[in-house]
Formats: structure tokens, C-alpha cells, sequence
């Protein structure tokens, strides 16, 4: 399929262009970039904190840890999304909360909060993917493109 | 500021804080933090180890035919800890031939490694319960 050009700006567009670029907020990238950065590594410091507290107080190793400490992680993030609060810390941190498995939770929970009035079923079992099924098929492809490279890399690389 | 404050007010960020310290005062757990010297072979085998680059700490125990060794590394190398344990092993190997090694930069087994240590050195562990307490090590080792 052809994508269609658009078509060249008038006059008066572009001095409207112009005139809104002037007036338009600039987006703080810097501060928010460390906003996402404390956020997003306080999050994922606290995980190392509860996986850690698995390893010193159950019988879990490093590996199997992990399990519990997602667990966790996923269980706070839904009750705060229900809470309604992390989706202030969410305004605040941005990226820094959508990032770590927190983000892919409040993802699933927010949408399922949102969408039950229209039934358990064509509301929130068909709603609560819309948002995370990006992530479920990117990351898929992702870790098959990567898992590709590093496969011919020690066949070929050495 | 003050967005920030309307955002997060004082009593959630200080109740966020209270869960944190709970969390990591409930990690201290009852493991030792030293590493005591049990005998030559020993101290052998965690010198060896010790002298490879990032390894900050290490505690060995040698059973018959086995040798049991865990190490903790820097932060910042635990992106090389695959070569970090080969290196290790090889090493050991080197040394000990005859032996079957167990190395592991596992958390959960330098734990318990460093808690069998001091109880072999401080109390009276029956062979029995060594050998109980080395195979758990085992399958901490393996993941």
C-alpha cells in the first residue's frame, strides 16, 4: 500500500505553526528523565530489599527468590493501583513506573478496574490486555530477535 | 516543591519508609558475617579464590571427596559472573584434582556456607548433619 505525502503547508498554516510554537510549555526532558530514574530505581531497590528478605528468611536461593519477590512486586502494585495511588506516584515518576513489572501490573489492574461495569467477561477479560498485549507481543519478538543474535553469535563468534 | 507535596503526602511517604526499615530490619537473619579460619586446607582454597580480581569475600569447606566454595563479588561484576565461576572452578580443580568441586557465587549458599563454617568452628555438628547441611548447599548451588 502506498502512504499518501501530505500536502505542502499554507501561509497561514505555517505562521500558526509559528505563533504556537512560541506559546507552547517546553517539556522538562531532564527533570524528568531523573524523576523516572529515582522512581524506577527506587522501585527495583526495593525489590532487591524483599528478594534479598526471601533469601535471609526462607529457603530460597537467588534464582528461585525471584518468583516470590514478582509476586510481591505485582501484588503491591495492584492494590495501590486500586487504591488510586499509584497512579499519582505514575504523574510524578512517569517512565520510571512503567518500566519494572510494577508498570506492566497497574497496566492490567487499571484496565480491568475500569472496564468491569461492562461484565467479568466482554469487560474486563476482554479489556484487560488491550494495554498489556503490546507489551506481551513486543517483548516476545524481543527476546526472539535477541535470543537469535546471541544463538548465531556463539555459533559463528565463537 | 509543592506539587510534589500535594502528589505524596508526608504521612504515605513516611508510612513507605516504615515498610522499607520493616523490611530490612527483618533481613538480618541469623547469619554470621565473618568467614572463620577452620584449618589450612581451608584458608587455601578461600585465598585462592579471594586472589581473583572482583571477589570481595569467600568461604570454602572441604568433606571427603568434595570441596564446597561460595564467593561474593563486587557489584559492578556480577555482569561476568559466568566467567568469574569458571575461573574459580578451574582453579580449584587445579589444586584439589582429585576432589568433585562445588563452586557457586550464590547468595543463599555462601549464607549457609559461612553459617556451617562457624558452627564447625564455635559447636559439635555430627557428621551426619554436615553431610545434610552440605547436600541442601548442593541444590542451592544449582539454582
Amino acid at each position: 500500500m502506498k502512504m499518501k505525502q501530505k500536502p505542502p503547508l499554507t501561509d497561514a498554516q505555517r505562521t500558526y505553526q509559528k505563533f504556537a510554537a512560541k506559546d507552547e510549555p517546553q517539556s522538562p526532558v531532564l527533570l524528568n528523565c531523573l524523576k523516572a530514574f529515582l522512581i524506577g530505581g527506587s522501585i527495583c531497590a526495593f525489590g532487591q530489599l524483599v528478594q534479598d528478605f526471601f533469601v535471609y528468611n526462607f529457603d530460597f536461593n537467588e534464582q528461585t527468590a525471584s518468583n516470590p519477590t514478582i509476586a510481591v512486586l505485582i501484588f503491591i502494585a495492584v492494590l495501590l493501583t486500586g487504591f488510586g495511588v499509584y497512579d499519582k506516584i505514575a504523574q510524578f515518576a512517569g517512565a520510571g513506573t512503567a518500566v519494572p513489572v510494577t508498570g506492566f501490573a497497574n497496566a492490567m489492574s487499571s484496565s480491568a478496574i475500569e472496564h468491569r461495569t461492562e461484565g467479568l467477561v466482554q469487560g474486563v477479560g476482554t479489556n484487560m490486555f488491550k494495554l498489556a498485549g503490546p507489551v506481551i507481543v513486543f517483548g516476545t519478538t524481543a527476546a526472539f530477535v535477541v535470543a537469535l543474535i546471541k544463538t548465531l553469535w556463539g555459533y559463528w563468534g565463537g | 516543591m509543592l506539587v510534589t507535596m500535594k502528589v505524596f503526602p508526608l504521612r504515605r511517604i513516611l508510612f513507605c519508609f516504615m515498610f522499607l526499615f520493616l523490611l530490612v530490619s527483618c533481613q538480618a537473619g541469623d547469619y554470621p558475617k565473618k568467614t572463620v579460619t577452620l584449618n589450612e586446607e581451608t584458608v587455601q582454597a578461600e585465598t585462592l579464590i579471594q586472589n581473583i580480581d572482583p571477589v570481595t569475600s569467600a568461604v570454602a569447606i572441604h568433606n571427603e571427596k568434595e570441596l564446597y566454595a561460595a564467593a561474593e563479588v563486587e557489584h559492578m561484576a556480577r555482569l561476568r559472573l559466568e566467567s568469574i565461576r569458571k575461573e574459580a572452578h578451574e582453579r580449584l580443580t587445579d589444586q584439589w584434582p582429585e576432589k568433585t568441586i562445588f563452586f557457586s557465587t550464590d547468595k543463599k549458599a555462601l549464607l549457609e556456607l559461612r553459617k556451617l563454617n562457624n558452627d564447625l568452628a564455635f559447636k559439635s555438628v555430627s557428621k551426619k548433619e554436615i553431610d545434610k547441611r552440605l547436600s541442601k548447599i548442593e541444590e542451592y548451588m544449582k539454582g
